[in-house]
């Protein structure tokens, strides 16, 4: 599904080039559910990012599904973003000025999907979720638990092959964080692929694989 | 997709209510003000476009080229539109008006009345021009000698009611005249320079003086003729000169030198003596139309400069939008969308608003608005346009530029504090805006020092405390001692004399003859001032050199004139003018031997627009239009009531009328008060709108810094430390916009001031006052915004962390 090869990213400043990553190797199979671990400042989220095509590699090659995303252009890469990868933040990222049911119809806006299709699909998110007395309320209104639901059933909602979650419980308490690490768990086991970035190495015990970067590179690769 | 940009947008307004309103309020404030502008504007620029062939239509104005300068009139001689009609088939048709100006008194069952605003016309006048008839047929009104047709208010005035049709009124004169009431016409359009209340037909002189109507002498006709095309003109132009080798005799060639302005341009570019009515201005359209359209930019800019600063706090959901899947043009959209939404807010606003004001502000500013006038296509079209280039304008900046953001960047919260390029844009926005309003500021106190100058420069006479009485149809002359006597008899008045010209007043241009000038010079004329004897004594006019009139010298009534300055100049007299002898031509066109017995200065007759002109003072014939008494102040209303009194024993037969001179000489200065009630007006509405922007921007660049603040204060900086770090480059935002606005205020002011003969020059003082002002009013702007932070507590800013 994912194929990285030898990916590089760095940063250039006056007299020296500081890289981000260095000869990142990775694959990574449908079904997968795999944990990205390391030191503050490894690169994990570079990493994350450049697979979720939020941000370029300096250099190296991108395979999605065997598509080579490095030679897209943005519109493209857009598209296949859209329609195959969901994102959740550690930070939640909900449009505050949006009610619950309007961030999680949101990607379905930028699809085109027609108004009824989406009512159906988001009042049947709310349902998987639990949220629809929930479901007029600003971000605001929420704790931080809700708040991240809401982001999980956001990235859901356009029922992508890919769920990519970057540090996803940093901001709860862990009751909150063991909810959502058991939704992620149910999803994975339901087929859906997925990456996490996490510093907890409980939170690394719900996947199968977890990957260890150290200075911008692979250090190890377990598959448990 | 619609619905949920818009709901964003209301609930972004929602969220931050304090931004919205500002830049809701302010751009609402700019919009009604160019609406009103724009209303005044199309009103003034309207004039006499309601005329079928309008654009076909000429008059026929004429120049005298005299020794003391040219006289340009608004009319011409009797035959020359006849004459060109004739001649000319490009030339189809042509009315005329007569006796503009005129006083007459009008008796309707024993009621007597003044009138001011008639003329006679030729019987096609209503089938001329398009005034609506609403009884009679327009072609046989006036066909017939001694018909009358009256406007509804005058039939109002003079019969009580509009059924007038048959009914006679008379006109008092030497032989009383009657006319019968032939039509009525609906109430005037006052979008027309033609104002009159009521219409003789001129066929009446036909009967008494046929060779009125067609004399190459007679100059007091305001001629219109209608072209088959209006690139005719030429053609015509060319005519008269041939018409005027014809015709014209000898000696009278200075006085006749007629050409054309067309009928839509009189109105703001005529503005000659003895107009019809009095004319607007084309500096008035101007100066309005720039003040319109900076008032309404000083508001956009506002708008676009909330819109961007604020665009740095909505960076956040930018980035999540993108990652959700939007496509940059979606996100362009939906930021150019809400701008227009906000835009379309404001207009509406500003709509309702200018409905509910048109009222109170047409009066002040003194022109017939109305809220009908909102509602016409082309008003309805520019506020549609104002809404999408503010909305696109002011939207597509932060559309642009929050939409090229890397998601990444967005949502790491780098954003906020890297604004970078954008923050010169902004800077460079507030400066035009400073620009704008600090010209303003300096336009007003320009306007109001000339305003105040022209009232109040000392014009060599006596001013306050002069009733006047008019003297209607020379009822007082033949016992003009005996009336004064009787009054002078009241101890709270304190000299009466009369005069044929008021200052400020019409006056006739009299040929004179010099043995000092050669034969040469072409029509040597001084204006003649006919005065009753005590004149120069009751004004308070000082005779420099020579001596006064003096009643008991009989010669003095009849041979002694009195000349000002300028005319001595004129005469190659200077300093040798007294005891000199000059000709000056009678009415009957007589030569009459006059001597100088003194020498006044060149006191201010004529508004100070114009400088003053060569003139003599005489007891010339006994004609006096105005009766003048100067009265104690502290009893005016006393003194008003016994002149009643005394009017009413002399002259039973006619109607007692008085003004003050001061205020008749204030009414010259109207259009200057106008303009400076409505320049303090517009100006303060610009400066408030700057300042409204201003204020956000100070709120959202506090802001921007507060842990800056915070910092600076855990390392000790005072209140007025951080006061000064705030305001101050604010500050020289004003002072680089003074630099700029000091020399274009200086160029407009100098080309304003050109319009006046005499005029104050505009003093550094000024500028830097202005300067000031605008520093002042900025500053107090931001100071809550940054005092507020100064005072904040860093620990709390410090904590957001």
């Amino acid at each position: 599904m994912i194929k990285l090869r030898d990916i590089d990213k760095f940063v250039d400043s006056k007299y020296q080039r500081t890289f981000i990553l260095k000869g990142i190797d990775l694959d990574i199979e449908q079904g997968e559910f795999v944990t990205i671990m390391g030191p503050s400042g490894a690169g994990k989220s570079t990493l994350m990012n450049i697979i979720g095509m939020l941000d370029e590699p300096s250099q190296g090659e991108y395979y999605f599904f065997d598509e080579p995303i490095h030679r897209m252009k943005e519109r493209k890469r857009s598209d296949l973003h859209k329609h195959h990868i969901g994102f959740v933040f550690q930070a939640y990222h909900l449009i505050d000025e949006l009610t619950v049911y309007e961030n999680i119809e949101t990607p379905l806006l930028y699809k085109g999907v027609k108004s009824k299709e989406r009512k159906s699909m988001v009042a049947e998110m709310l349902d998987r979720f639990q949220m629809v007395a929930k479901k007029d309320l600003f971000p605001e209104q929420l704790s931080g638990g809700q708040q991240q639901l809401v982001g999980v059933a956001r990235a859901l909602i356009g029922e992508p092959k890919l769920l990519l979650a970057d540090e996803p419980t940093g901001n709860l308490h862990s009751d909150q964080a063991e909810e959502i690490m058991k939704l992620f768990q149910k999803l994975n086991s339901e087929g859906m692929t997925i990456v996490q970035v996490t510093h907890s190495k409980e939170n690394a015990a719900y996947g199968n694989r977890t990957i260890n970067i150290v200075d911008g590179a692979v250090e190890k690769d377990d598959r448990h | 997709m619609l619905k949920s940009y818009f709901l964003v947008a209301l609930r972004t307004i929602r969220k931050n209510p304090g931004y919205a309103g500002v830049n809701i309020f302010g751009l609402t404030l700019g919009i009604s003000a160019f609406l009103v502008i724009l209303l005044v504007i199309r009103f003034e620029l309207s004039f006499d476009k309601f005329h079928s062939d309008s654009e076909k239509i000429f008059r026929i104005n004429n120049e005298l080229r005299l020794s003391s300068g040219n006289y340009k009139y608004p009319t011409s001689t009797s035959a020359l539109a006849p004459a060109l009609s004739n001649q000319l088939p490009e030339v189809t048709d042509y009315t005329r008006m007569s006796g503009g100006g005129q006083q007459l008194v009008i008796e309707v069952e024993t009621e007597l009345y003044k009138e001011n605003n008639s003329f006679f016309v030729d019987p096609n006048f209503l089938e001329f021009f398009n005034f609506s008839l609403l009884q009679g047929q327009k072609e046989q009104v006036l066909s017939a000698p001694n018909t009358v047709v009256l406007t509804e208010t005058a039939a109002v005035r003079y019969f009580g009611n509009t059924n007038v049709i048959g009914k006679t009124l008379k006109v008092k004169g030497q032989q009383d005249t009657n006319y019968e009431v032939t039509g009525l016409l609906e109430n005037l359009p006052k979008n027309t320079h033609i104002a009159f209340d009521l219409l003789f037909s001129n066929q009446t002189f036909r009967s008494q003086n046929a060779n009125f109507l067609n004399s190459w002498a007679n100059d007091g006709f305001y001629n219109y003729i209608k072209l088959t095309d209006e690139q005719h003109a030429n053609l015509v132009t060319a005519k008269m000169v041939e018409l005027k080798a014809a015709n014209i005799e000898e000696g009278r060639l200075h006085m006749f030198n007629p050409d054309l302005i067309a009928l839509e341009d009189i109105h703001l570019k005529s503005n000659l003596r003895n107009e019809i009515s009095v004319n607007g201005s084309m500096d008035f359209v101007y100066i309005f139309t720039a003040v319109g359209v900076f008032v309404l930019l000083i508001a956009g800019i506002n708008y676009m400069n909330l819109a961007t600063a604020r665009s740095a706090k909505r960076a956040k959901e930018v980035g999540m939008r993108k990652v959700l899947g939007a496509y940059r043009k979606q996100l362009i959209n939906q930021f150019l969308g809400e701008s227009l939404v906000l835009a379309s807010i404001s207009a509406l606003l500003s709509l309702i608003m200018v409905y509910l004001l048109i009222g109170p502000f047409s009066s002040f500013i003194n022109k017939p608005l109305s809220s009908a006038m909102l509602f016409e296509p082309e008003v309805l079209g520019a506020l549609a346009l104002i809404v999408v280039v503010i909305g696109l304008g002011s939207g597509v900046y932060p559309a642009l530029f929050l939409s090229a953001f890397k998601p990444v960047v967005v949502l790491k919260g780098k954003l906020a504090a890297g604004m970078g390029g954008s923050g010169i844009f902004r800077k460079a926005l507030v400066v035009f805006q400073f620009v704008i309003s600090i010209v303003m500021i300096i336009g007003t106190v320009i306007v109001y020092n000339q305003l105040s100058f022209l009232q109040n420069k000392p014009l060599g006479f006596e001013r306050e405390n002069i009733l006047m009485v008019s003297n209607t149809n020379q009822a007082i002359t033949p016992r003009m001692e005996a009336f004064k006597n009787e009054l002078e008899k009241n101890p709270s008045i304190e000299g009466v004399t009369a005069t044929f010209s008021k200052p400020g007043g019409l006056r006739p241009i009299i040929f004179v003859k010099s043995e000092s000038v050669s034969e040469e010079v072409d029509g040597l004329n001084l204006a003649g001032i006919n005065i009753y004897l005590n004149y120069l004594d009751v004004m308070n006019i000082e005779v420099q050199d020579g001596r006064n009139f003096d009643p008991t010298i009989p010669t003095d009534s009849t041979e002694a004139i009195i000349i000002n300055r300028r005319a001595e100049a004129e005469l190659n007299l200077k300093g040798e003018a007294v005891g000199k002898f000059i000709d000056v031509q009678g009415f009957g066109g007589d030569w009459q031997r006059k001597q100088i017995i003194g020498v006044i200065d060149d006191i201010n007759f004529e508004p100070l627009q114009r400088r003053t002109e060569s003139c003599f003072y005489a007891y010339f014939f006994p004609n006096f239009q105005e009766i003048f008494i100067k009265v104690n102040p502290e009893s005016q209303s006393e003194v008003v009531s016994y002149v009643r009194d005394k009017w009413t024993e002399f002259a039973p037969s006619q109607p007692f009328e008085y003004s003050f001179l001061e205020e008749d000489l204030a009414a010259h200065y109207d259009n200057e008060k106008a303009l400076s009630q409505l320049v303090v007006f517009f100006a303060i509405l610009a400066v408030g709108i700057a300042c409204l922007g201003l204020f956000g921007l100070a709120s959202y660049s506090t802001e921007q810094r507060i842990k800056e603040v915070g910092v600076r204060k855990v390392l000790g900086a005072s209140i007025w430390q951080v006061l000064y770090l705030l305001s101050k480059d604010f500050a020289i935002l004003i002072a680089i916009a003074f630099v700029i606005a000091a020399p274009v205020a200086f160029y407009l002011s100098g080309w304003w001031l050109q319009n006046f003969a005499f005029s104050i020059t505009p003093s550094v003082l000024t500028f830097l006052l202005a300067g000031f002002v605008a520093l002042f009013i900025a500053l107090l702007t931001v100071s809550q915004k940054t005092y507020a932070a100064a005072k904040s507590n860093p620990v709390k800013a410090l904590r957001s962390e």
